[in-house]
């Protein structure tokens, strides 16, 4: 079985299941990087406490790319999800999406709808 | 029926040009996701979570994934026992470093973190409870046939990793 590339890394033990919890918060000597330290023994408090200042902004259909490619096959993912997206994703999101879809698919109808005319122009 | 076949053809032929043609052009990578941020009243970052292990850290990703965002490994991975379907990160398990949503925040590439430009919160726990968690993790613990015997973690330089 192929190693990773940072299996030599002392970090690596058991899935980094053993690295310091300094390690997370801390660079070099008490460099802190961590904004906001919870402790488990009063998570929900805490957790409450820093959530004050923190608030949703934008929609649930804000647009992110899709990126993972777990098996490397990049292309089929594109393609598969490419496909989906035209077929169900369309009237699925125009329903779901309104602000989304008055951004996004104008582009696309626009387009698709000039295709299919030369299409049938064509014929 | 040589003019109906060579019609039906012409037609796929039409049809295929055209998805391919939508496909490359149009159907890019950019989909809609239900991923959206927690982000600070004050200055507009946002916030992202830094998982450390044996803190209950899948429970608040699922949490955040009730609500639409996504932190830890629903970054990099699918995970329907969460409730994260759609990462935005990139993560190739072969190449990637291994439970890459474990590593410190100063240890990430910066062009793949998710730390860019976020206030990060992390959780942290009373080291004994953490490495008695630790030890009877059912992925990453103890395999042997004594887990009552404190021996057992009598490593070398144990103590200094899990503080």
């Amino acid at each position: 079985m192929a190693e990773h590339p940072d299996s030599n890394e002392p970090l690596v033990l058991s899935g980094r299941h053993f690295i310091s919890q300094y390690e997370y918060v801390y660079v070099g000597f008490g460099n802190r990087v961590i904004d906001h330290v919870l402790h488990f023994e009063d998570l929900p408090y805490e957790f409450d406490a820093m959530t004050k200042g923190y608030a949703f902004i934008g929609t649930k259909c804000d647009v992110i790319p899709f990126l993972n490619v777990v098996d490397g096959d990049s292309f089929y993912k594109s393609v598969a999800f490419s496909s989906g997206h035209l077929i169900l994703g369309l009237p699925f999101n125009l329903i779901s999406c309104p602000r989304l879809n008055r951004r996004i698919y104008w582009k696309r109808i626009v387009f698709m709808t000039l295709l299919i005319e030369t299409y049938l122009h064509l014929q | 029926m040589g003019k109906i076949i060579n019609s039906i053809l012409n037609h796929c032929l039409g049809l295929s040009v055209f998805y391919l043609t939508y496909t490359i052009f149009v159907g890019n990578n950019v989909i809609p996701s239900p991923a959206r941020r927690l982000r600070s009243s004050a200055t507009g970052r946002k916030l992202e979570y830094v998982h450390t292990t044996h803190i209950g850290g899948e429970i608040m990703e699922r949490i955040a994934a009730d609500e639409g965002v996504h932190w830890g490994s629903c970054h990099f991975l699918k995970r329907d026992d969460i409730g994260c379907k759609r990462p935005d990160f990139h993560y190739d398990d072969k190449n990637s470093p291994h439970n890459i949503w474990h590593l410190p925040p100063k240890k990430f590439i910066s062009e793949n973190s998710p730390y860019q430009d976020a206030d990060l919160f992390t959780i942290v726990r009373d080291p004994y409870a953490r490495i008695v968690s630790e030890f009877y993790c059912p992925f990453h613990g103890y395999t042997g046939n004594s887990p009552h015997d404190g021996n057992v973690l009598k490593i070398p330089g144990f103590n200094r990793r899990c503080t």
